[in-house]
């Protein structure tokens, strides 16, 4: 398979995505995919990853693609004009695989994404242009997937905020704005969104459309009465539930639904194939400045597999300090609510060349030989930071910073340790967890073996796992005070959080931890005089924030810490590297 | 009401546990129920009454019991049927 990250539409403001190609050079036609906005957006990766793969196996191109100011494309969620924008983003895709040489071309939309497909591709209908704005294609594409389809942007928003106020309590805003999990939209954008229903769409919308819908869920009514034409079918969206309402870390993946939409494209695609293009664009400009100069971005593939990675820098940055982030949890390298693209420009800004990635079996990186997909704490992760450390810093580790959340939190430090980085940056890391391989299929903690190289692991001693019945005795220990603590720390953890960043302080890394008052209570649990003598050292520095989800998927969370977390990395930078004092 | 409301939660609320075996009082979201779950109940609630949550009501509490949930859809859209 020759599937491509690239850069298109408008040059200065490009857009980032993959386009699949089928291996021989030639395609029945071409898929466009309109992704779900926000943690729908997240939880669905993987099962458009995987749609396009499939696609591409059976001879149909594929392009996945992030809308103006979301995912790695330029911009971002505060900028004006943003349902236009989305719905242009849709227009370019189109544009970009109808250059390319696809004759046929469906566009699929999931979610919120399938409204704003359907708003692009029925206006350009209705106008005459083509949703690519040549006019080519009459009403605009041959076919249209509606998978699980937003009756509108305000059931969107509704369903976004509801879940939002009952899981991490975002904010109230009376300036217009709606804060959703891990996006807050402007008082335009909540308006324009508003305004946004597949009822109100006018035409046929294509030649054929396909629209999967919940079972379990009653379709929006005037919804359904607009789309009763006869060139338009229904289905079940199976599996849609396990997929987008759920956390990101216990996504199931849609099969029968990625059967369906796939078994339906091929049908309206039929069989004919024509030659398309192989497009390659791996640099593209995401920031101009004042003074000329711009931020660019280099799309990258590192080591013997080719894990996936972008590169942020400045004009005249390269050389000095770089900064690695990568996957927390199993959410992939744009980051929990994109803060890791956020991070990775700003911190380009300040002169600090970053690298964002993702390990391999999660994202857009390819799975290694014999490994398991998405797994949060795979020991694969060891030669991946391996790899990726040396490609980035040739000469040495000394001005390598990894950060990461969570399981990349866990990883920065088993990197440290293994590498000799010059600094660590963790937001509420997970110091605590057990290693992939310690669990069973059942997810059930075992006494299984782990990995020697792993240096960071705290789980349970081999022979406390061993013990019948020893989940239950965990949950009795999380209650004990810390002085019982103290001596389980002793008797029955391998490696208490003191002593893992105990080591590294000792190994000379720079240790920053950013955590929430109950990640750093459960990290410090029985070993306050340890982290009170780390904090001694000058090398070792911890900020409690209060009132932060584990995510920050709250505005409040990433307000509080963003700018902690870059003010240390310039700093940590700064200090160590004169050159970058200026 | 409360025979409806059961209904919803049994095939939106993801619950591991029977509706049967809970009681009218009993904390859903100990039992189980995600915030995601809860947000489908809402929506089902909805459909099935008929009428829209204010924000204000879009909490945790509003939905954490049978009884909590009877209470807001009493004051919503009126005396329960019996």
């Amino acid at each position: 398979m020759s599937a491509r990250a690239l850069w298109f539409g408008p040059e200065g403001r490009p857009l980032f995505g993959w386009l699949h190609r089928p291996d021989d050079g030639r395609a029945r036609g071409a898929v466009v995919l309109c992704p779900a906005l926000g943690l729908e957006g997240v939880c669905s990766h993987r099962a458009y990853r995987q749609l396009a793969e499939r696609l591409e196996e059976q001879g149909i191109a594929a392009l996945r693609f992030d809308y103006d100011g979301t995912g790695d494309s330029a911009g971002g969620e505060s900028d004006p004009g943003r349902v236009e924008a989305w719905m242009a983003s849709v227009g370019a895709a189109v544009e970009l695989v109808r250059g390319a040489g696809a004759s046929r071309v469906v566009v699929v939309g999931m979610r919120v994404g399938a409204t704003i497909a359907a708003g692009a591709v029925a206006r350009a209908g209705v106008d005459g242009t083509g949703v690519d704005g040549t006019g080519v294609g009459g009403a605009g594409v041959d076919g249209m997937v509606l998978w699980d389809p937003c009756a509108s942007g305000r059931t969107y928003l509704r369903e976004q905020r509801a879940l939002g106020l009952m899981s991490i309590g975002v904010e109230t805003s009376d300036d217009g704005s709606v804060e959703v999990p891990g996006i807050v939209y402007q008082a335009e954008t909540v308006e324009d969104l508003g305004a946004l229903t597949i009822a109100g769409t006018e035409g046929p919308l294509a030649e054929r459309v396909l629209v999967l819908v919940r079972a379990e869920r009653t379709a929006n009514k005037a919804m359904v009465s607009r789309l009763q034409m006869d060139h338009v079918e229904w289905g079940v969206a199976e599996g849609q539930s396990e997929m987008v309402d759920v956390e990101p870390w216990q996504v199931r993946q849609p099969t029968a639904a990625i059967g369906s939409v796939l078994s339906w494209v091929s049908g309206v695609l039929g069989s004919e194939a024509g030659p398309f293009s192989d497009l390659r664009a791996a640099v593209g400009s995401v920031e101009g400045t004042a003074d000329g100069g711009a931020t660019t971005e280099t799309i990258v593939e590192i080591g013997p597999v080719g894990l996936f990675g972008i590169v942020t820098e400045r004009a005249g940055s390269a050389g000095g300090a770089t900064a690695i982030l990568f996957n927390a949890g199993t959410m992939d390298h744009v980051g929990p609510s994109r803060l890791w693209v956020e991070f990775a420009r700003r911190w380009a800004r300040g002169g600090v060349r970053t690298l964002r990635f993702d390990l391999s079996g999660l994202g857009d990186s390819p799975v290694r030989v014999g490994q398991q997909m998405d797994v949060a704490y795979p020991p694969e992760a060891l030669d991946d930071l391996s790899e990726v450390v040396k490609a980035m810093g040739p000469d040495g580790a000394g001005k390598i910073v990894l950060s990461g959340l969570c399981s990349g939190g866990y990883h920065s430090v088993e990197g440290g340790l293994a590498l000799g980085v010059r600094a660590v940056c963790l937001i509420n890391p997970s110091l605590i967890a057990a290693p992939a391989e310690a669990h069973g299929d059942d997810g059930e903690e075992r006494a299984a073996e782990i990995d020697p190289r792993r240096q960071a692991t705290t789980s349970r001693r081999k022979w406390v796992r061993a013990l019948p019945g020893h989940d239950f005795l965990g949950s009795i220990v999380d209650r004990l005070p810390d002085g019982a603590w103290w001596l389980i720390n002793r008797v029955a953890v391998g490696n208490p959080p003191a002593r893992i960043i105990e080591r590294l302080v000792d190994a000379g890394v720079e240790t920053y931890i950013v955590a929430g008052e109950s990640e750093a209570r459960e990290m410090r649990r029985g070993q306050a005089a340890a982290f009170r003598r780390l904090a001694r050292t000058g090398r070792f520095h911890l900020e409690v924030v209060p009132g932060i989800d584990h995510e920050l998927f709250a505005r409040v969370s990433r307000d509080r810490v963003s700018p902690m977390v870059t003010e240390r990395i310039l700093r940590s930078v700064a200090t160590k590297d004169p050159a970058h004092r200026a | 009401m409360e025979e409806e409301i059961r209904q919803i939660l049994e095939e939106h609320g993801r619950l591991p546990v029977p509706m049967a075996d809970l009681d009218n009082n009993a904390d859903l979201y100990e039992a189980g129920m995600t915030s995601h779950a809860s947000v489908n109940v809402m929506l089902a609630l909805e459909d099935g009454f008929d009428f829209e949550f204010p924000e204000s009501m879009l909490r945790k509490s509003t939905f954490e019991s049978v009884s909590a949930i009877e209470a807001a859809l009493t004051s919503l859209v009126g005396t329960p049927v019996e």
